[in-house]
């Protein structure tokens, strides 16, 4: 159900997004928005489609878990930041 | 292809542009009008900003973000010999895309997360996505 529900909302907020360059947008999306509302339980089907491809999914992470382990020097790299952020799940057995 | 493209970009019509590469989150359009290829630039908590470049969502920002590259204000987009120019645009809600001339005349362009593409003229992408160019810059060319 969680993850029906994550994937509808995945889907729209890509499709809406995609060729939008402001993260701060991006982040704002309605469909962005719903799916931080449901808070704990997306976290491993958000770390998992960080694993296939990074998207701008850090502020919801961030929203959601109120943890943020992006250091100031990998901003803009989303694979660095994608990397720290599976770092993190990994030392917190969230999977 | 995007159902919506042909809203979201109403003047790219076939022969105005043709994709150039894949889609990649790796980097975007700013980055890439910079000639950055591994970063995201924008100027929120997750985004690549030039150190000493205040982190807004401003016209000013940009050009100052783009400054530190080496770009400075110019007329407009015409191709100039030993000049590579960057169209900057924007909306209601600030800075959305930037563009950047090739050699050979044309614009490139990183939409979003999604596709670069080589566009016949800047024009082409002014509509609902991002709005209209709202000033060009230019350096001189370094791959000459």
């Amino acid at each position: 159900m969680i993850e029906q529900a994550f994937r509808q909302l995945a889907d729209e907020w890509i499709a809406d997004t995609e060729f939008q360059s402001s993260m701060t947008r991006i982040t704002a999306h309605p469909s962005y928005r719903k799916i931080i509302s449901l808070g704990q339980e997306v976290l491993p089907l958000i770390l998992r489609e960080l694993g296939t491809r990074p998207r701008p999914w850090f502020s919801a992470l961030h929203e959601i878990t109120g943890h943020d382990p992006v250091q100031p020097h990998e901003r803009g790299d989303m694979a660095a930041m994608a990397a720290a952020w599976q770092r993190w799940a990994l030392a917190n057995s969230i999977r | 292809m995007n159902p919506d493209f042909q809203r979201k970009f109403p003047l790219l019509v076939p022969g105005a542009f043709r994709q150039a590469s894949p889609d990649t989150s790796a980097y975007n359009c700013i980055a890439w009008a910079a000639g950055v290829t591994n970063l995201n630039w924008w100027p929120n908590p997750y985004g690549f900003w030039p150190p000493d470049v205040p982190r807004e969502e401003t016209i000013d920002a940009f050009l100052a973000a783009f400054a530190t590259v080496g770009f400075v204000l110019c007329a407009d987009g015409t191709l100039e010999s030993g000049l590579e120019k960057i169209a900057l645009y924007a909306d209601f809600g600030g800075p959305t895309h930037a563009a950047r001339q090739l050699p050979d005349g044309q614009w490139t362009s990183k939409l979003g997360q999604s596709i670069d593409i080589t566009h016949t003229t800047p024009w082409v992408l002014n509509g609902p996505e991002y709005g209209a160019i709202v000033r060009f810059m230019q350096r001189r060319r370094r791959d000459r």
